[in-house]
């Protein structure tokens, strides 16, 4: 009678690895950086906006030159496609034009119905 | 569109960033900076903008500290400036620091580096600017560093929302210091182009010395414009903000002290220096009238023609030698004539009495006549004539008057046809002054009753006609001379006289001043004759005419180089008919031509151009003294003693009036009234 028990116990576990594996399976990051194409980039938003279809990531005013952004990673996480930049900053001691700026990024995303999310870091 | 400097042609632009970096290390910018420097000292560039920076102020480091990290780069700026080469430099943006989104002013209270580095190397200064930012409000922007350490050689420029190239062509509005340093360095180009006399410190010094600091400045706290509180000062300014002040372009192209004349000397340093608004030249009737026509048209005389088309001058700031270029025009003036125009009622209510009178000795004269009052004249004069009879045929007259003078040489002439025409000016001595103070010793011999004879010697100073300050008047003009005076049956009356004409400052009547300073008196000597000739008991015939030399001196260190001799003439006609209707009445008919320049020219050497060594460049130009036309005045009056009264109805004739070539005959009519009332 116990060995029963402990038989359905055994395949309720069989049943919740299975589980377990088919769910991490589809969690699974998929590497999609070499998709996402740079098309350019800019001080002004205008220097970005050259291409149908595309889409400008801008940073915001920036005292000087010296400020882009950089595409650094981007792949997908079940319905999401992430697209990792960063803020490339001049150091202190670095020489630049005295203008405002506003870096932008001109990238080509392949379609995807996910939902788009672009992270700084 | 195009910018402050639009009319530079050789622009040199040197590149110190790589094409692919956003930011360049230091390291790597000295070397390109020392290479551009290089270049541009080569090239013979005068002035760079240095639209670049850092985001470190430059107290945040020692001078040991920047000599070791940038000393390739200091070295680049001592050779541009040991060059003469101005380097205007945007304060940087660095006040707005934008952390996780929050705008935070950490107190960008001093200009960046390189920008500030006459901090640390005091060298630099002469040939250096620094350039803060402001809006079109001349609000502080909300980016923009401050003065801080370099306000002694910084000023505000406009540096938000300025219209610039955008990549690929086109504009684009573009904010920055490195948008406010440009309209300095662009202004600099202006003002070495405009001033070639100036060396570069010059230049540097001009735009910091003529910056603007009471254009209203504002300073604002926060960093969104829209919603900002601004801070309008209520007196001055913070220059630590702001520094000299707003960059002020019309003023640097403008005199800061005073402008001279540079003249009798080859260079700025060894010619002798006018300023130019003691300079004048103010040429009399003698040499023709200005007249204003119809329609605000000006007939011009003949020497004014001349001037007015001569090539501009150049005269110098005495502040540093900026040369700025004026038309002669404005420095000369020549009379101008007012018509007569309507008609005339006269009234005269002063007579000559006598004062004194005991044995030899008598005394008249015009004591005190503050009350007269005419329609041309209301000025009190005053006349004193004492005379010692010694018997019938010999008398001294001593002879003063102050302030009216035509008493003089006309003593003896008949009243009607002397004070013929409306300015008494046919008979009187046109060399003189209406107005002034002489005196003189006469002395009168009567040989018979056919013939007598006088000698007039007389001393007088009068009033310059283009003189307006009393006190100055009486010194200007000397008069010595003899006067002979001869009475006779055959002729009736012969008066011959020479006078010598001593003008300070002046030359009939012309006056001159600063650059046009003559070195000693204008000497005129002037020969006059006058003849009265009785035809019959009512019928005689006056004459006189006036004849003039004179000798201009003109100072070597002035504009004249040369002044020939000028002749002058003036001469009248009249015919004067007693006992035409009654036993006291007379018709006259007078033809008087005023006092007249007939030749005589001066040269001027007119500074044209100076170099950027200081060199001065003159222009001989010639000009002629004549006039172009000549006043030829027709006058008749009738005239009646009516008691005590005198009724004179008199209509006047002037033909090219003011020496002037005009065509039309001006018209005149009076009616006087002489007499005490």
């Amino acid at each position: 009678m116990q060995f029963k028990y402990l038989i359905l116990v055994f395949i309720l576990s069989i049943f919740c690895l299975i589980f377990l594996v088919y769910d991490l399976s589809n969690s699974k990051r998929t590497d999609q950086l070499s998709k996402v194409i740079v098309v350019s980039k800019g001080w002004n938003g205008e220097d970005c906006n050259k291409e149908i279809g595309t889409k400008i990531v801008s940073l915001g005013e920036r005292p000087s030159g010296g400020y882009s952004i950089n595409l650094k990673d981007s792949y997908t996480v079940n319905d999401k496609f992430y697209i990792i930049l960063e803020e490339i900053a001049p150091k202190d001691t670095d020489m630049n034009l005295q203008v405002i700026t506003n870096p932008c990024i001109e990238l080509r995303i392949p379609k995807t119905k996910k939902t788009i999310e672009i992270r700084w870091e | 569109m195009h910018g402050v400097a639009h009319g530079v042609s050789d622009l040199y632009i040197y590149k110190i960033f790589k094409d692919d970096a956003l930011a360049t290390s230091v390291s790597n910018f000295q070397s390109a900076i020392a290479d551009a420097a290089s270049k541009a000292i080569s090239a013979g560039v005068k002035v760079i903008n240095h639209s670049y920076g850092t985001a470190n102020r430059i107290t945040d480091q020692t001078k040991s500290q920047w000599a070791s990290s940038t000393s390739t780069q200091i070295a680049a700026y001592q050779n541009l400036v040991s060059n003469q080469i101005i380097n205007v430099f945007a304060a940087g943006n660095g006040r707005k620091i934008d952390i996780g989104g929050v705008k935070t002013d950490v107190g960008w209270d001093q200009p960046s580096s390189p920008a500030g580095l006459p901090y640390y190397y005091s060298e630099l200064k002469e040939y250096w600017i620094v350039v803060v930012a402001v809006d079109t409000n001349f609000r502080e922007t909300l980016w923009t560093n401050r003065c801080g350490v370099a306000k002694e050689y910084c000023i505000a420029a406009p540096g938000d929302s300025i219209n610039s190239v955008k990549t690929g062509g086109g504009y684009i509005e573009k904010s920055g210091t490195s948008m406010a340093a440009p309209h300095v360095a662009g202004a600099v180009a202006v003002l070495i182009e405009t001033f070639p006399t100036l060396s570069q410190a010059q230049i540097v010094d001009r735009i910091i010395n003529t910056a603007n600091p009471n254009v209203g400045f504002q300073q604002c706290s926060i960093y969104n414009h829209a919603t900002a509180t601004c801070t309008t000062y209520t007196s001055g300014y913070d220059d630590d903000i702001f520094g000299q002040g707003m960059l002020d372009l019309d003023a640097a192209t403008k005199p800061i002290a005073v402008l001279a004349l540079s003249v009798g000397g080859t260079s700025l340093s060894s010619s002798t220096r006018y300023s130019l608004d003691s300079t004048r030249l103010n040429l009399s009737k003698a040499f023709g009238q200005n007249r204003n026509l119809s329609n605000n048209i000006l007939k011009i005389n003949n020497l004014s023609q001349q001037i007015s088309t001569t090539q501009s001058i150049a005269s110098f700031d005495t502040y540093d030698n900026a040369i700025f270029f004026l038309n002669l025009s404005s420095l000369t003036a020549g009379s101008s004539y007012t018509p007569l125009g309507l008609n005339q009622v006269i009234l005269k209510d002063y007579e000559e009495q006598s004062l004194y009178e005991f044995g030899i000795l008598k005394l008249s004269g015009i004591v005190n006549s503050s009350d007269t009052k005419t329609d041309q004249y209301n000025f009190p004069f005053k006349t004193l004539n004492a005379s010692i009879s010694l018997n019938d045929f010999f008398q001294i007259k001593y002879n003063y008057a102050e302030i009216q003078d035509f008493f003089f040489i006309s003593t003896k002439k008949d009243a009607r046809i002397t004070e013929s025409l409306f300015t008494y000016s046919a008979f009187r001595n046109p060399y003189m002054g209406m107005s002034g103070e002489f005196e003189g010793l006469e002395m009168f011999l009567k040989i018979n009753d056919k013939l007598k004879f006088s000698l007039n010697y007389t001393e007088e100073g009068y009033i310059q006609e283009l003189e307006t300050n009393l006190s100055e008047r009486k010194k200007e003009v000397i008069f010595k001379g003899f006067n002979a005076h001869v009475e006779s049956e055959f002729i009736d009356k012969i008066n011959l006289s020479y006078l010598r004409m001593e003008e300070e400052g002046a030359f009939l009547g012309s006056k001159t001043s600063g650059a046009f300073r003559l070195k000693d008196k204008s000497v005129s000597d002037i020969f006059s004759a006058m003849i009265e000739k009785k035809i019959n008991a009512r019928l005689a015939i006056y004459a006189s005419g006036y004849y003039g030399l004179t000798e201009v001196n003109p100072d070597t260190d002035s504009l004249f180089s040369d002044f020939k001799t000028i002749q002058s003439t003036s001469w009248s006609l009249g015919l004067l008919n007693d006992q035409v209707i009654s036993k006291n009445d007379s018709l006259g008919l007078v033809v008087h031509q005023p006092l007249r320049a007939e030749n005589g020219s001066f040269n001027l050497r007119l500074p044209g151009y100076a170099d950027y060594k200081g060199n001065i460049y003159y222009k001989d130009h010639a000009y002629r003294l004549k006039p172009n036309g000549r006043e030829i005045n027709y006058e008749t009056f009738y005239e009646i003693d009516l008691n005590k009264l005198t009724l004179r109805l008199s209509s006047i004739f002037i033909d090219e009036g003011g020496h002037l070539n005009e065509t039309s005959l001006e018209k005149v009519f009076m009616l006087e009234l002489k007499g005490a009332i």
